[in-house]
């Protein structure tokens, strides 16, 4: 088990020793593998997207700024950030979009002046989120639930939720104000609970 | 979210993590052959240009006049000494310049590419290995 942190692995990569980008591979490779996996409704191009972010990555490794006060989690979103951008770019190259909405890129900027005010007075999200994903009974749902949520939305959930990120570096890694990453969480949520509760209902 | 719920339902593809990597030794190795025969042809191209440099260099040290400087201070120590300012302007007046900065500058770039290529040289050729 390698004890280097991805800090150090891309440092000592940036230096000339190019194996350290090798470790780097073995230990992100499965998180995001499943991040694009749910990303793109599991789709079976997800293990190319895969490995052109870690390609693309690599080609882009100087562009990572490391600093002092850098640390593995900037990295992580660094990373989150170029899958994310490469699923999309890979659905958008074969014409073949699994999102339901994945041009809401620009609609999110004109929204952004209204969620900055609401987003204050939103109650929350933890109760709520606890309630979903802590219930071994909804995963299953969840996962299907997913699909039917937005691009935003659903990269959100993954960041959040399962790669257990902060609303600070989901908002880095989506490029958009950190309010506007709260209220879509907290819409998300909303929409998951309603179809759990749909799902729950019709059972027999 | 715990480790095993985070990751259900999702079968890995074997290898994936061999695959990625053994894509990046070989984008690597590309990259590195670039450089290698890009720097390689700078460095033979700049080799090659130092003999013109150097001759033309030479002439212009003969019309320069600067070897009769530099005979008269090593046959007349007494006049180097006495005369060291003005031997100084003189010999630095009929100096080619720009013909020994063009060698500076060729002899700098067969250097820096030389450097290169042997760095690359490596990368270049190496086989792919298995992590």
């Amino acid at each position: 088990m390698d004890t280097r942190t991805d800090i150090e692995l891309i440092t000592e990569y940036l230096a000339g020793n190019s194996r350290a980008f090798d470790t780097i591979v073995l230990r992100h490779t499965r998180s995001i593998f499943a991040f694009v996996y749910r990303l793109s409704s599991g789709h079976a191009d997800t293990a190319d997207i895969v490995q052109d972010t870690f390609v693309k990555a690599w080609k882009h490794a100087k562009r990572f700024k490391v600093s002092e006060t850098s640390n593995d989690r900037a990295f992580q979103t660094w990373l989150f950030a170029i899958a994310r951008n490469t699923t999309i770019d890979w659905f958008r190259k074969k014409k073949a979009t699994p999102f339901s909405a994945i041009d809401e890129w620009s609609d999110t900027h004109a929204e952004n002046g209204d969620e900055r005010g609401i987003t204050d007075t939103i109650a929350d999200t933890e109760p709520l989120a606890h309630e979903l994903f802590e219930k071994e009974e909804n995963v299953q749902i969840i996962e299907k639930a997913l699909e039917t949520l937005s691009l935003h939305e659903r990269s959100i959930i993954l960041l959040h939720n399962y790669e257990e990120l902060t609303f600070e570096d989901v908002a880095e890694i989506l490029d958009i104000p950190m309010n506007t990453v709260k209220s879509k969480y907290r819409r998300a949520l909303e929409k998951l609970k309603q179809i759990i509760e749909r799902m729950h209902q019709n059972r027999p | 979210m715990n480790h095993n719920t985070k990751y259900s339902r999702i079968a890995f593809p074997q290898d994936l993590e061999q695959h990625i990597v053994r894509r990046i030794h070989n984008a690597e190795r590309t990259a590195a052959r670039r450089h290698f025969f890009g720097l390689g042809a700078v460095a033979l191209a700049s080799l090659t240009s130092l003999v013109p440099i150097t001759s033309y260099l030479s002439q212009a040290l003969t019309k320069s006049g600067a070897y009769e400087y530099i005979s008269l201070i090593l046959s007349d120590g007494t006049t180097l000494v006495t005369y060291w300012r003005e031997l100084s302007i003189s010999i630095a007046e009929s100096l080619p310049v720009f013909g020994f900065a063009v060698l500076l500058g060729v002899t700098a770039l067969f250097l820096w590419s030389l450097g290169k290529t042997v760095r690359d040289a490596r990368g270049a050729f190496m086989t792919t290995q298995t992590i």
